[in-house]
């Protein structure tokens, strides 16, 4: 007789272990459901209140490169770097095509978005290789340099840093700023987009601070 | 026959080479990006696996594609892209080393013609002890996401026996 009864408390026992196990599990989904969104808009894409740039204009050899203008009406993802970066400056780029290709299926959004990437090396970068090195990432991109003033006053704007780091005559090595920047069609730095660049992440915040742009009213 | 023979004395020569069984050291999955066809200088990746007993430290690549090769290291580090040379790199006994995007890489320098993908670059790597190893690496297209900086989102990355390696090696950058 207690035979039979004995494996009763046991799946008793089992019966209360999946029980909390399974309360676990939702508890769980619904914590990290309620964090995940906040944790995504707060930190990935850090949203500054957008501020003007002030009259900018980077010229090479007299010939102009880049000015406010040229910002205007549009939304501009700005990469600074240099073409002597053989690791993270491509990857950058890779993952800015990547991000370009996501667009190009969201109607209407690549119509107003330019991907333009600053060499601040102005010393070995010429528009010639800026041209090329942007065009095997995309046709579409564009490569433009300036003076090391006009850049640095362009930078400074957008709390962008860069210096020349070690290395001797040809190879030296120039540090950069690692963050993507997003000016919004009235010129002004409206967001900053932190490395690691991811084409998901990239496209998705870009999306969504589209979303919640408000033009100006005129 | 004596054709055979140069044969069999090429293939023990070549496989032994690539092999490296007998310095203990193996590379794997040897690659370097494609850049755009003005590139200066270019990247390759590889993962060193030390099988000996003894420490092995790498201290200089040569190829007859570059003109010139160094040793780097990038990081992100306070929202800046930074890349530094590093004169040698420890692969401790037993353990191994990853040259990979935004991390440690082999910077090559002033290709002597173009490179695509699908090209062969033939590289040696030159130990302090003296011995060296040959590799020949795939040009390939490297994106930047999976294969890119896949390292800065995990955590759990075993990036441990780097960073020992890394401390060694910050001391001895200044010795130059
Ligand atoms: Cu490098």
């Amino acid at each position: 007789m207690p035979n039979t009864h004995a494996p009763n408390p046991w799946m008793k026992r089992i019966a209360v272990a999946l029980l909390l196990l399974v309360l676990g599990i939702v508890a769980g989904a619904l914590i990290s459901r309620s964090i995940t969104p906040t944790v995504d808009s707060s930190t990935a894409a850090q949203l500054q209140a957008p501020h003007p740039l002030q009259p900018f204009r980077l010229t090479y050899d007299g010939v102009p490169q880049l000015g406010n203008d040229d910002l205007r009406g549009k939304w501009s993802l700005l990469f600074f770097g240099y073409t002597h970066c053989p690791d993270i400056c491509p990857a950058t780029l890779a993952e800015l095509a990547r991000t370009y290709e996501l667009l190009a299926q969201e109607p209407g959004v690549l119509d107003d978005t330019q991907f333009i990437f600053v060499s601040v090396d102005p010393a070995r970068d010429t528009p010639q290789t800026l041209a090329a090195y942007t065009d095997y990432f995309n046709p579409a991109f564009i490569g433009v340099t300036g003076d090391t003033e006009q850049l640095t006053a362009l930078a400074r704007q957008m709390d962008i840093q860069f210096r020349r780091g070690d290395g001797s005559d040809e190879a030296y090595n120039v540090d950069h700023a690692s963050a993507i920047l997003l000016i919004d069609p009235q010129v002004r730095y409206h967001a900053r987009i932190k490395a690691p660049h991811h084409a998901q992440d990239v496209h998705r915040q870009f999306l969504e601070i589209r979303r919640q742009y408000q033009p100006p009213s005129s | 026959m004596k054709s055979l023979a140069t044969l069999l004395t090429l293939f023990f020569l070549t496989s032994s080479a690539w092999a490296s069984s007998q310095h203990g050291i193996e590379a794997h999955d040897p690659w370097v990006r494609e850049a755009p066809p003005t590139a200066r200088v270019l990247a390759a990746y590889l993962q060193l696996h030390n099988h000996g007993d003894k420490m092995r430290t790498l201290v200089s690549v040569e190829s007859p594609s570059f003109k010139r090769i160094e040793l780097h290291r990038s990081a992100e580090k306070d929202g800046m892209a930074t890349m530094a040379r590093v004169m040698k790199i420890m692969i401790p006994a037993h353990g191994k080393v990853s040259f990979e995007p935004g991390s440690l890489h082999i910077m090559l320098i002033n290709p002597l013609a173009p490179l695509k993908s699908g090209d062969k670059v033939d590289l040696t790597l030159h130990f302090a002890d003296g011995s060296s190893l040959n590799i020949r690496a795939d040009v390939r297209r490297g994106g930047g996401g999976t294969s890119g900086m896949a390292h800065h989102h995990d955590p759990d990355h075993p990036m441990g026996m780097q960073k020992e390696s890394h401390g060694d090696m910050k001391k001895h950058e200044h010795d130059h």
